[in-house]
């Protein structure tokens, strides 16, 4: 065999070995299935992770839209969002949906996190009218926190909590050359199998807006951390 | 404008934009109480080197392991099928045996464990065991023991955990305290068929007690020492190695979340080495995402927007069912769900018949059909009929309220909130008039071209054979219901056919498997015509006529009734069955036969689910297939089965029946990304002619189980995702 065929013979073999498919459906063999897991492999380690922009106030100033910088450290993960979409719920009120490029989606009531999409166990739904309630000023002596997590393998997990909160004073809070005059409440949480949870949110001491917090929304995202980079 | 919001990439720059966020320190103790997951020991179920211990492994856990020492190699399979039961299937090899007929003894065994007592504050964990209950004894033994743990004891590092136990059988050949229950046990026989339960000698003869200590020192290293009491009769008294004491101690290393590496001597005069390979389908290597839905929108208040409400193109209903048709379906397609039909029942009400092949979890689909709707349909439709259909038949109509939507995504307890409103019913087949259906949806045509394995364990020579090489698969769906599908092969590489073949006293249905081998390099793997429909209600049928797989071609008829809500389903299946010539291209051999059997399947809910199928099989013996399997709310399944028929253990050979285990891997648990395909995994500690099924492409039970409504209550948290 000479070079040149041995060359394409190999040629021939990786474009076999590799594979590939066409049509409607996806195929139902183990060629399917093997294509399947060659093509996520190839989306997971060779596609380009996307340029991060380089937050500046001069950015911030020539955005037109809000937004959003969410951070998680367990995952090592950094977000920027945008609203998507605001709608009156007839019991919680107004919430706000934020929304990535990609389409994981954040709902947040004053600064609240009422339920997480497209993160990998998302908060399905909540109850923290206590949590809301704490944030804008009117507080119980103890209020219940109710997350329901989607997990991989058990469904949704409820985890249940009772809270209470204290102002831990008021301070100055810089987002990205700007600075503002905050409160941070802090709200503790123990759960019903004695797991403790804190959470902190920094209210603007002149209209309440919520500019940053760092709250726990599962086991497995952990603590997420939000700052609102643009007001709307 | 700038749009900052186009990146959600988890990256290490967080780090930078992380310590902007000035809280404080917060902690998180994720099962702070509970122990860590027990070690394995040498037989692959939790314990000490070459002894058990008395935990259980996490729930679900499945544990490949492989150890070696004196020249004999165990590779273990455990799976933790409950909280308190696991099973375990080990393959073994002893070189220098030389006797018996054997250079080099090989073996396949089966291991039972029952957790009695979970560990207390004071109260060690209890389990009880038989270890090779059900193949020739090599390995037979039975033992209760105890472990309990100490967290830095005498103020050391890490955790100490100390193991008791008593021992029968094999674990009660040294130091013996006398037999408890009296009785005595068969020796070793190495030539026996084996692979009946040994109920006979459970627990009977001389016990031993045995024992050890763990020390985990921090959360990478660990000790151990175990003194014990097996003496490796048959080992010794064949030279295979020496045995001078009976401590054991060695050294292990926790190398990443699932693999862990020890280094040991034993019995005063070897070396060993082992390997534990530890996975939960509840812990998935890469976490499940799925981009985020559509968002429900909302429609204008009545009072303040009442044209909206204007039910004025009622008359043109089929008009309005041709415009919105062809808005939906490309939009639906985007998020992986296919759109078979759509019809405007009335003003308030509308049908659209949805599959994918992107879920595994159907309430995905119908949370984005749902979503899309609420979008697209004009104000006056408050009642989506979602259809699921699975390979064109429909299962199952969920009717979901468009205000529930509206309404209750956010509140507490939405999952629940949303399905206690929702009704699942039986879907009608028919569909009504003015009906969209999209074009393009009929015909269809798949291909994929790509490399193919075909392994085969447990030979008496090797423990693994594969043979490898190119397929070719080609899918064509004519018309609804229909399938014309088949596999072209082109063997590579390959040693299957080495596979020494042994005789048989029934006609050679499988153990025919190496002439397979030899004789086919360019194969057709399965070439078929494929007719499913739904019969009735609650009743599915299906048509299956052509090369059905390696060995055998023929025609396959069945019938499944499987109300959409119910635990019970019964099939019926009756098959022509004609072997394939070896060459397995067009022709056939002069062996045929009719099969079939009866089944019934139940679902005790929990994962847990039976079946049974009673019938006649290839090699023309009648009995029954029992099963259980356990499938995860990801997709994880794993199960085990065996089959007893009136061919005898002498007619069926080594193992005397069938029996064996099943792992099927959904691939979304191992790329985190949404499909419904999955690796399935079938092994038999031997495959021989009693027992054996006709493998049938596209029975029915599989395909609709994921689709009836039980399937979609299970994990309803995900509509809305």
């Amino acid at each position: 065999m000479t070079a040149k065929a041995r060359f394409a013979a190999a040629f021939v073999l990786a474009g076999l070995i590799s594979g590939c498919a066409g049509g409607t459906d996806v195929v139902s063999s183990q060629t399917g299935r093997y294509l399947t897991v060659v093509g996520s492999l190839q989306n997971g380690l060779f596609q380009d992770p996307p340029e991060l922009p380089n937050v500046t106030r001069a950015l911030l100033d020539g955005l037109t839209v809000p937004s959003l910088e969410v951070t998680v450290p367990k995952r090592d993960g950094l977000a920027y969002l945008v609203p998507l979409i605001t709608r009156q719920d007839a019991t919680l009120g107004q919430l706000d949906i934020w929304r990535t490029g990609d389409g994981t989606q954040l709902t947040l009531r004053s600064g609240v996190i009422i339920a997480s999409r497209g993160l990998g166990d998302d908060v399905t739904s909540t109850d923290r009218r206590g949590s809301i309630a704490f944030v804008n000023g009117r507080a119980a002596d103890n209020w219940p926190l109710r997350l329901d997590i989607q997990t991989s393998a058990e469904g949704v997990v409820r985890h249940d909590f009772t809270c209470t909160g204290q102002s831990m004073g008021r301070q100055t809070l810089e987002i990205v050359e700007r600075t503002f005059p905050v409160e941070l409440l802090s709200e503790t949480c123990v759960g019903d199998n004695g797991v403790r949870i804190e959470n902190q949110y920094y209210v603007d001491t002149r209209d309440g807006h919520v500019w940053q917090t760092n709250q726990w929304i599962g086991e497995n995202i952990g603590y997420m951390a939000t700052r609102v980079l643009k007001k709307k | 404008m700038t749009d900052i919001a186009r990146h959600w990439k988890w990256t290490k720059a967080v780090a930078a934009a992380a310590a902007l966020i000035t809280a404080p320190a917060l902690s998180y103790a994720e099962d702070a109480a509970a122990p860590p997951s027990p070690t394995l020991n040498f037989y692959g179920v939790p314990g000490l080197i070459d002894m058990p211990s008395g935990e259980a492994l996490p729930d679900g856990t499945l544990a490949f392991s492989v150890s070696s020492f004196g020249g004999q190699t165990r590779t273990n399979v455990t799976f933790q099928f409950s909280p308190r039961i696991s099973g375990s299937f080990r393959y073994i090899s002893l070189q220098d045996w030389n006797s018996d007929g054997f250079e080099t003894y090989r073996d396949r065994s089966f291991d039972a464990r029952f957790l009695l007592a979970r560990e207390g504050r004071i109260r060690p964990a209890i389990s009880v065991g038989l270890q090779d209950l059900a193949g020739t004894g090599i390995y037979a033994a039975e033992y209760v023991v105890a472990t309990k743990n100490f967290d830095q004891p005498l103020s050391l590092p890490g955790r100490i955990k100390v193991t008791a136990g008593l021992g029968w059988g094999r674990l009660g050949q040294l130091g013996d305290i006398g037999a408890p229950f009296s009785g005595s046990r068969p020796a070793f026989d190495p030539n026996d068929n084996g692979g009946s339960p040994s109920t006979d000698q459970w627990f009977r003869g001389p016990a031993a007690p045995f024992g050890g200590i763990e020390w985990q020192v921090n959360d990478k290293f660990g000790v151990k020492l175990e003194y014990s009491s097996d003496a490796y009769a048959p080992e010794t008294s064949r030279d295979v190695f020496e045995r001078s004491s009976r401590i054991n101690i060695g050294a292990e290393y926790q190398v990443s979340r699932f693999l862990r590496v020890g280094g040991y001597y034993l019995y005063g005069e070897e070396l060993g080495v082992s390997a534990q390979l530890v996975t939960n389908p509840k812990a998935p290597p890469r976490a499940f995402t799925l981009a985020g839905p559509r968002p429900v929108i909302t429609r204008p208040d009545r009072a303040a927007a009442p044209e909206a409400y204007s039910t004025g193109w009622a008359p043109a209903k089929g008009k309005v069912t041709e415009q919105l048709g062809p808005v939906i379906e490309p939009l639906l397609r985007e998020d992986g769900i296919r759109l078979e039909s759509l019809t405007l029942l009335s003003t308030a009400r509308v049908e659209a018949r949805v599959s994918s092949q992107r879920y595994t979890n159907n309430a995905i689909a119908i949370g984005r059909t749902a979503r899309l709707l609420t979008a697209t349909m004009p104000a006056t439709v408050d009642t989506f009929d979602i259809i699921l259909m699975q390979g064109s038949i429909p299962v199952t109509r969920v009717s979901l309220s468009r205000s529930d939507l509206e309404q209750l995504e956010f509140q507490p307890g939405a999952a629940d909130l949303l399905l206690a409103r929702t009704a699942l019913d039986s879907a009608p087949s028919d569909t009504a008039p003015d009906t969209y259906v999209p074009e393009g949806l009929y015909p269809r045509f798949s291909w994929a071209i790509g490399p193919f394995v075909r392994p085969s364990f447990f030979d008496v020579e090797e423990p693994v054979r594969v043979d490898a090489g190119i397929a070719l698969t080609g899918e064509f769906r004519p018309a609804p219901g229909w399938l014309i599908a088949g596999e072209l092969r082109h063997r590579l590489v390959g040693n299957v056919e080495d596979t020494a073949t042994s005789p048989s006293k029934l006609p050679a249905v499988r153990t025919s498997a190496p002439l397979f081998a030899q004789e086919g390099d360019t194969t057709i793997e399965t070439l078929y015509v494929n007719r499913q429909w739904k019969a009735g209600k609650n009743t599915y049928a299906r048509l299956t006529a052509g090369y059905l797989e390696q060995m055998f071609g023929g025609v396959s008829g069945e019938l499944l009734w499987q109300p959409t809500d119910s635990r019970l389903a019964l099939g019926v299946e009756a098959n022509y069955a004609r072997q394939r010539d070896f060459d397995q291209q067009f022709g056939f051999q002069d062996y045929d036969i009719f099969t079939g059997h009866v089944s019934a399947y139940y679902d005790f809910g929990g994962g847990y689910v039976g079946q049974v199928d009673v019938g006649r099989y290839l090699a023309g013996d009648y009995g029954a297939t029992f099963s259980v399997d356990r499938t995860f709310k990801n997709g994880w399944s794993v199960g085990g089965f065996f089959t007893l028929t009136d061919a005898t253990s002498e007619e069926f050979g080594e193992g005397s029946f069938d029996k064996g285990i099943r792992i099927s891997i959904p691939l979304q648990w191992l790329t985190g990304q949404p499909t419904t395909q999955s690796a399935t995994f079938p092994i038999r500690p031997i495959q021989r002619d009693g027992g054996a099924r006709l493998s049938v492409p596209n029975r029915l039970y599989p395909q609709l189980r994921d689709a009836d409504a039980r399937a979609l209550r299970e994990d309803w948290g995900r509509v809305w995702e």
